[in-house]
């Protein structure tokens, strides 16, 4: 057993490695879940010991981004080493409301990159209404993670690769691998075809050998931890990435390697 | 600490498949040996021909399979005696405890439907007898559990793979019926573990890795890193599904 492997059974926070979760909310998506706040997320990081969450609020998903991503500033400065912010933006804001937030977040606040979600918002990743936000990324060399799900024409894995392709710059990390089974091989297929594209790994259903099947198509370098966290109880994830059969040194790439590696200065305020 | 616990596996299915993916197309050995990677010592098995072919030959081939591997306990596919292929009434205790059946599942893709008049006897003999019942999320929707929980309020049911979105649903459950349990491998809610086991007690939470499709470390992981009692993580671990499976009084089975 590897050394990372021996996690999952002792129970104990990882020490020592740097683990970044780069997919993370609080507050309410419509569901009871309890202890959703910030508190709870860092109650949940310090048992597993994961360094860093990036964080988009529930409330900036759904009904108002602006006062969701104010949330996420509130967090950050309380908590300006373990939290950092998604500014999310809404294709129903207008092309200068979305530049106005995307300056004050990413340029001023600090915030660690844009996220899309294309299902709350009922709107195609690939609509004219997102291209600001894929603009001002393009600009500023932001990474854009967005909401990705399979069978369905918003944000299917194809949209992805699509935008990948319009927007070489952009950093694009697809949501959830592309959700269900299905939307991982595809997922896999579309990142091959692009470079800045890159899979997220958060994902409530986690299929027998699918990371090293990841691995080994795509390269561990392409694979970024994330957890939904606090809608979803990050250990499963984290125990998943640990027990991999994949050497250690790829866990730590997926771990918190390639977040460095892709936000670049925007996480070394927190290092 | 999870290399101590009991861990007893409810989810898990032995035996080819309809639709493999090619990485959890695993034979039975090597299913045991990714039980053995967590310490997983026993699981209750279904079989793939009782719940994708034919009850009745899945059935035996589960119970032979079980015979020859003392890690596997037997969990039988059931389905209305009506048609004539599986007893019912007391002979189905019969069938069970010949086939050392601990526990059985209803599936609907069997052409059954739970809400019809045949499930009231079968249920309650299932009930008197004190047999679990386990159905998957998936095929045995949570409306149908809690119908079938007021009509046989002491009969005991574990829904496997429920999903985290259902809160709202599984907490009043949780909450009106007592002898109903839920397999967490797809309810990864923040904090659910320990928040269910303060309110409704650790009893209700049934270890489950859903092999050979779904992978161990999510539900170990769960459990090793939840903010538990050891006494609980050791009930949720596996000793609360021992307490609920099946062991025939054998006068009572030949009455």
């Amino acid at each position: 057993m590897t050394a990372l492997r021996e996690y999952v059974l002792n129970g104990e926070a990882i020490k020592g490695e740097t683990i970044i979760d780069a997919h993370t909310h609080t507050g309410n998506l419509r569901l009871y879940i309890p202890d959703n706040g910030p508190d709870g997320l860092l109650r949940s990081m310090d048992r597993l010991g994961i360094s860093v969450s990036l964080l988009a609020t529930m409330l900036a998903i759904t009904v108002d981004p602006v006062a969701g991503n104010q949330e996420a500033c509130d967090a950050q400065l309380a908590h300006p080493a373990r939290i950092r912010g998604y500014a999310v933006v809404s294709p129903h804001m207008s092309g200068t409301e979305i530049r106005a937030e995307l300056e004050r977040r990413l340029l001023q606040e600090g915030f660690a990159g844009i996220k899309l979600h294309p299902s709350q918002h009922g709107y195609p990743l690939t609509g004219p209404g997102y291209a600001p936000a894929f603009e001002f990324a393009s600009e500023h060399g932001n990474v854009i993670l967005a909401h990705g799900w399979t069978g369905g024409s918003l944000c299917d894995p194809q949209a992805f690769l699509r935008m990948a392709k319009r927007y070489p710059r952009v950093t694009l990390l697809l949501g959830h691998s592309g959700g269900a089974i299905e939307g991982q091989e595809e997922s896999m297929d579309c990142a091959r075809q692009a470079d800045n594209l890159h899979l997220d790994f958060t994902c409530s259903i986690r299929g027998y050998g699918m990371l090293e099947r990841m691995v080994d198509r795509l390269g561990a370098e392409r694979i970024v931890f994330g957890t939904d966290s606090t809608l979803i109880d990050p250990a499963g994830t984290l125990c998943c990435v640990l027990a991999a059969k994949i050497p250690d040194d790829d866990k730590r790439k997926i771990l918190g390697g390639n977040a460095l590696r892709l936000f670049g200065k925007r996480l070394q305020a927190w290092e | 600490m999870g290399n101590t616990l009991p861990w007893l596996d409810v989810n898990c299915i032995i035996g080819s498949r309809s639709r493999p993916r090619s990485e959890s197309n695993l034979s039975p050995d090597q299913i045991h040996a990714a039980l053995a990677e967590w310490g997983i010592g026993q699981a209750l098995v279904r079989h793939s021909y009782a719940l994708e072919y034919d009850p009745v030959i899945g059935n035996r081939l589960c119970t032979e399979f079980c015979r020859a591997n003392s890690w596997a306990i037997p969990c039988y596919a059931v389905v209305p005696h009506q048609t004539g292929d599986m007893p019912g009434g007391d002979a189905l205790l019969d069938y069970l405890a010949e086939g050392g059946a601990r526990a059985v599942t209803f599936h609907p893709a069997h052409g059954i439907d739970l809400r019809c008049a045949w499930s009231r006897e079968t249920c309650a003999v299932l009930e008197q007898a004190g047999v679990p019942v386990i159905v998957h999320d998936e095929s045995v929707g949570l409306g149908d559990v809690d119908f079938l929980l007021s009509r046989h309020p002491n009969l005991h049911i574990i829904s496997l793979r429920v999903n985290y979105a259902a809160t709202r649903l599984i907490y009043p459950m949780l909450a009106i019926h007592p002898t109903f349990h839920i397999e967490f491998s797809r309810f990864p809610v923040h904090f659910g573990l320990e928040e269910i086991t303060a309110r409704f007690g650790a009893d209700r939470l049934i270890f489950g890795t859903g092999l050979p499709e779904w992978d161990p470390a999510v539900t170990v992981g769960m459990v090793t890193h939840a903010d538990l009692s050891e006494t609980d993580r050791t009930i949720i671990a596996g000793d609360g599904l021992r307490s609920l499976l099946w062991t025939p009084d054998r006068s009572e089975v030949k009455r």
